[in-house]
């Protein structure tokens, strides 16, 4: 008997080991390929390497927009405290010490408050008060649930080892004293440019304080400073309607938040980011920033050989888009990371691509040639597949593609023209030396090369990393974000006089003299002219910029041939510049009695942009060739030596059929309107002592806008024209919009073009010896 | 006593060539499964395989210490070793030294530590042995309920250390033994609905953790929650990816990336077999279920070649106690059982189990030694060495 029970005991072992057999069998035969792959993808990790982006440079090789390294203090969550694992899978169990015997089961959306308090043993501790709905689970002494509480309001002190921390890198990071003394001296200036009158008394009272406390400069000089500066913040935040200078705003801004304290900051960042380990948004091991571009050598070096004292921080080396000088930031325009939308496209684009993070990681350009070149700047990012282990660690290389980096762009743009037309724009005498709202270009007539292109007001691009400073851009009423020169749309008025002449002359009509007596009866309408000139010739008609005469030209050749004048000239579409989003302006393509005759002057339905307008100079002054205006001399790779390639552009030169005689005519009219008597650019011009002379024409036109839900009446003025007179070199536009009532083109355009002209480099007007530009 | 060359001539050589081989063939596994992986692929070994080989050594010596009085002897002074076992038990309880939440382990200086758990099953298994010998009272329902009583005692004490699956395995031991012990079918069927009916008392007295488990195993193969994957189903998950991508054949050896990259934890003890499965492959772990079958055949055999109840039961016993104690450890590897705390005997690294593991085919061999001669020679037996009280 006892045999056969054994034996039965054996066969039991048996079905035992088959019942596990057959699990192996359905494991590692049935499924072994998917859990295999399952293995291979969660070990195995695609990580991009990521690459410089091309420089931005300006002809005369100065740096616009350059990537530089920077460094980020980064909190990864699951490696705050490691002694407990529990901890690392349950970091806000931690972090909102809930204890063992109570269940964390959800939370919402959380706002934090720090708090200081004297604890049982005198040592300060500091107190996180929540207001989220954290909903918990208590239980009894068996581990059963008992009830669910839902806390609105929570109150739990932070780990010591988490403040200690903080309070280092706090330390490490912060600005110097240096600096912060530097960010006072600022504040102190941007204060005194003002005129002390306008300033609240509470505002200059807060400024005085930040004074004497950089004065005192006592030993605790970085407390004393952010108490004044704290004040003054506060100060400005009650005045806001009060109409303080941007300059003053900024200034105190930046001195706050360099002299604050900002641990409690970086405390709420961690919190934030626990809450987010905590609902599985990010994972336990990823890093997330909390404190962008820090010192090397002070804040660096320290978390990095330190690390056992700033557990859980770690350093992420960063590229970030910085520039040698601030120049152009309208044509230069930013830089951002991927968002959710650029990612989804790559992924389109490439199928079956394994990981977003490839994408995740890179930038994009948003605006301007950032945006327009970015395939080119952008360069290619690497991958890397490396073997990662089950902390995320790097353990092998499998695979290595290797980066292309992106390619150099260099502008036609003269740094030092550039910045003598952003300087000329920033005082303009029309707004008492504030800065104009309009817009400035300088071509080179023959190339189209664009030598200089600004938007006024300019901007700095730091806003961008700033919530604040980039809200008050955009309610700015100014609207300085806006790139005038490419997109705005403005009535040209006198200016367009020129295509109206150059239409009468090529077609029989206009060379002879008009007699003007003040306007023009056109049916029930009369229409004027500023003022009776008299009998006048075409030069004349220009260089006085007489109505009369151009209307009278206007109904002997009629709608269409004004039209077609006009459309030569690249008005009413793109120029092609490489700017993205810009604006074709608008020809109409007719225009029949009252309109023909507001269209001679350039009024009406006509709407061009600065950048067509300089096109259209340049044609006219270089002979009669349209050559498109271009902002891009050529691509650099990083690693090749010497010229690089130009971009590929499909555009031509066209010759424009006018004649040299019709030219020549209204290019006389252009140089009396400047350097004689009667002409409308000689204020502007008087005593211009530079050796060559300017053609130009004024231009005050008329337009309505919506401003605040209500139609006005608004003057835009323009000073138009190509220099030197004899051997055309250079065509410049200036377009300034918001005139005051009675103020002309050649009172507000015409002083800054004046302004551009006296400090003009010679050599880029081919003047001596300089490299003659063709 | 018998001489050396007694047991070298008499010695079953097929079990002691098939724990052997079991021992060798899976050591390489145990070693790579105690790689620590670090950062730039610049991980270590732990001194685990080193300290293992020892260990073995030590077991072998004295499992062969223990062949030398005869286990007459042994389960005869059963009741001592049983209630000193007790003893430890309890000293554990007071004095023990907490790892991972557990309170197993007796210091004895000198970092060298033991689990007293070990020594009870080996204790227990004697003195069931012993109990059970008289034919009569095995078919007294009274005296079975009594043997599962005495099992059910040392199975308590370490079920609150806490570690179910050591005590656990208590049941099937007890229960093979009654079994071969010719108790009556309908007191074996009474015992059987009877444990049935007390599986909710053991559901009641679990932890909370341990009933996560349960339920991690119920919900095999259902969708669960990225919070659920990273978090309590972990374990189950990673194990289960690790066994699977073995194949037929395995990654081979040290390349497998479930045990490598330390996705699997505990993968040196109590989931060794999951790292045997995805480095050596379905055939590589069929092999270690045979090498337990062929183990199991040979240790059966034994007992039942012996005339003599006691030596039967004991070997019987002992091969229940490492082959079950296998299969329930390869059922939690592979999913069929809820994840319990138990290390696969012979294989996983541990002093204590490895010894213990050696002791209990000391005793098979004991058995099978004393076996040829029981008609000729009662004095080998050794019983009139040993006073009876």
């Amino acid at each position: 008997m006892h045999k056969r029970r054994l034996r039965i005991l054996f066969l039991v072992m048996v079905a035992m080991a088959l019942v596990i057999q057959g699990r192996l069998v359905f494991l590692q035969i049935v499924r072994g390929d998917h859990y295999r792959d399952y293995a291979d993808r969660q070990s195995v990790a695609l990580s991009p390497i990521d690459v410089a982006r091309g420089r931005i440079l300006t002809s005369d090789g100065v740096v616009l927009a350059e990537d530089r390294l920077r460094y980020d203090v980064a909190v990864i969550i699951g490696r705050l405290d490691p002694s407990d694992e529990r901890a690392i899978r349950h970091p806000l169990r931690r972090l909102f010490w809930v204890p063992r015997s109570q269940k964390l089961v959800r939370i919402a959306d959380t706002e934090w408050r720090l708090r200081t308090e004297n604890g049982p043993d005198g040592q300060p501790k500091v107190i996180v008060e929540a207001e989220s709905e954290l909903e918990v689970e208590v239980l009894d002494q068996r581990q059963q649930p008992l009830l669910k509480v839902v806390h609105r309001k929570n109150e739990f002190p932070l780990p010591d080892h988490l403040i200690r921390s903080v309070t280092q890198i706090d330390r490490l990071t912060r600005p110097s004293r240096d600096e912060l003394a530097g960010a006072a001296g600022e504040l102190l200036d941007a204060a005194q440019t003002t005129p002390g009158q306008t300033l609240p008394e509470p505002v200059r009272t807060a400024v005085n304080k930040v004074g004497s406390a950089l004065d005192a400069a006592d030993a605790d000089l970085r407390r004393t400073l952010r108490a004044a500066a704290g004040e003054l913040a506060a100060e400005i935040k009650k005045h806001e309607g009060a109409d303080l200078p941007a300059g003053l705003i900024a200034a105190a801004d930046r001195l706050h938040r360099k002299a604050r304290d900002r641990r409690q900051e970086i405390l709420a960042d961690v919190l934030d980011t626990a809450v987010d380990v905590a609902r599985l948004r990010t994972p336990v091991s990823a890093p997330v920033t909390i404190i962008k571009d820090v010192c090397y050598d002070r804040a660096v070096v320290p978390i990095e050989t330190r690390a056992d004292e700033f557990r859980g921080f770690v350093i992420q080396p960063n590229r970030r888009r910085d520039a040698e000088t601030i120049l152009a930031p309208h044509l230069i325009g930013y830089v951002s990371g991927f968002n959710e939308a650029d990612v989804e496209r790559k992924l389109r684009q490439y199928p079956g691509w394994p990981g977003r993070s490839y994408f995740m990681q890179q930038r994009a350009g948003r605006d301007g040639i950032e945006h327009k070149l970015d395939d080119h700047l952008r360069g290619r990012f690497g991958v890397e597949c490396v073997e990662r282990d089950h902390l995320n660690r790097p353990q092998r290389e499998l695979a290595r593609a290797p980066a292309t980096p992106g390619r150099d762009v260099l502008l036609t743009i003269d740094s030092r023209l550039q910045a003598i037309v952003e300087d000329a724009l920033a005082n303009a005498a029309y707004r008492e030396g504030r800065s104009a709202v309009g817009a400035a270009v300088v071509a080179d007539v023959h190339t189209g090369h664009i030598l200089a292109i600004a938007s006024s007001p300019t901007y700095d691009p730091a806003v961008f990393r700033s919530t604040h400073a980039y809200q008050r851009l955009v309610d700015d009423p100014d609207h300085p974000l806006f790139n005038r020169a490419m997109r705005a749309r403005l009535p040209l008025g006198s200016v367009f006089k020129l295509v109206t002449a150059l239409a009468g002359l090529e077609n029989n009509a206009g060379s002879g003299r008009v007699n003007c007596a003040g306007g023009m009866q056109y049916g029930r309408r009369y229409f004027r002219c500023h003022s009776p000139h008299g009998t006048l010739d075409l030069e004349q008609a220009i260089q006085r910029s007489c109505n009369t005469y151009f209307f009278v030209v206007g109904r002997q050749i009629g709608d269409s041939a004004l039209i077609d004048m006009a459309g030569r000239f690249g008005f009413g579409r793109k120029t092609g510049v490489e700017f993205p989003s810009e604006r074709p302006g608008n020809l109409p393509a007719q225009a029949a009695g009252g309109e023909l005759l507001n269209m001679t002057i350039g009024q009406g339905q006509l709407a061009v942009t600065p950048v067509q307008t300089v096109q259209m100079m340049a044609a006219l002054a270089n002979g009669g060739t349209l050559v498109p205006v271009t902002l891009v001399r050529e691509l650099r790779s990083f690693q090749e030596e010497g010229d690089g390639q130009p971009l590929h552009d499909s555009r031509r030169s066209e010759q424009l059929g006018i004649s040299r005689s019709s030219l020549d005519m209204v290019r006389s009219g252009m140089y009396r309107a400047v350097n004689e008597q009667g002409g409308t650019g000689r204020v502007a011009f008087s005593g211009f002592n530079r050796p060559f002379k300017v053609c130009g024409k004024t231009s005050t036109a008329q337009r309505t806008v919506r401003r605040n839900g209500e139609v006005v009446v608004d003057n835009v003025g323009w000073f138009a024209g190509f220099a030197p007179h004899d051997r055309p070199q250079i065509a410049f536009v200036v377009a300034v919009e918001r005139l005051s009532r009675g103020d002309s083109g050649s009172r507000t355009a015409g002083p800054i073009a004046r302004d551009i002209l006296d400090r003009i480099p010679l050599e880029l007007l081919g003047i001596e010896g300089g490299e003659t530009r063709r | 006593m018998m001489n050396p060359i007694r047991i070298v001539r008499h010695l079953d050589w097929r079990v002691v060539f098939i724990v052997l081989a079991l021992v060798l063939f899976t050591w390489p596994y145990m070693r790579s499964a105690s790689y620590r992986s670090d950062r730039g692929g610049q991980g270590h070994y732990t001194s685990s395989p080193q300290k293992q080989l020892v260990w073995a050594a030590a077991g072998v010596a004295a499992a062969l210490l223990l062949l030398v009085p005869s286990y007459r002897v042994l389960t005869q002074i059963s009741i001592f070793l049983y209630t000193g076992s007790l003893v430890l038990l309890v000293a554990v309880r007071l004095y023990g030294r907490v790892i991972n939440r557990a309170t197993r382990w007796i210091e004895l200086g000198g970092g060298i530590r033991f689990q007293p758990s070990e020594l009870a099953k080996i204790a227990t298994l004697l003195l069931l042995a012993h109990v059970l010998s008289d034919r009569h009272k095995a078919r007294r329902f009274g005296h079975i309920v009594g043997v599962f009583a005495l099992a059910a005692v040392p199975a308590g004490l370490i079920a609150i250390q806490p570690d179910l699956g050591t005590a656990l395995i208590f049941i099937p031991m007890a229960a093979a033994m009654v079994y071969v012990a010719e108790a009556r079918p309908r007191h074996l069927v009474t015992l059987a609905l009877a444990a049935v009916l007390a599986m909710p008392l053991l559901w009641m007295g679990m932890k909370p953790g341990q009933r996560d488990r349960v339920t991690v195993w119920l919900r095999q193969g259902q969708e669960v929650t990225q919070a659920e994957r990273v978090g309590r189903f972990h374990d189950r998950l990673q194990t289960t990816i690790a066994i699977g991508s073995g194949g037929w054949t395995g990654r081979g050896l040290g390349r497998g990336r479930q045990n490598r990259l330390n996705y699997i934890g505990f993968r040196n003890t109590d989931f060794i077999f999951a790292v045997i499965s995805e480095e050596a492959g379905f055939l590589g772990a069929s092999i270690v279920i045979l090498g337990y079958l062929l183990f199991a055949a040979a240790g059966l055999d034994i007992a039942a070649r012996c005339r003599e109840r006691t030596g039967r039961l004991l070997a019987a016993g002992a091969v229940t106690l490492l082959v079950a104690q296998g299969m329930v450890n390869m059922g939690m590897a592979t999913g069929i059982l809820p994840i319990v705390g138990i290390t696969l005997p012979f294989i996983s690294y541990g002093g204590s189990s490895l010894v213990a593991s050696f002791l209990a085919v000391s005793l098979i061999l004991n058995v099978g030694l004393r076996r040829p001669r029981i008609t000729f020679a009662r004095e080998e037996l050794g019983v009139k060495e040993v006073p009876v009280q």
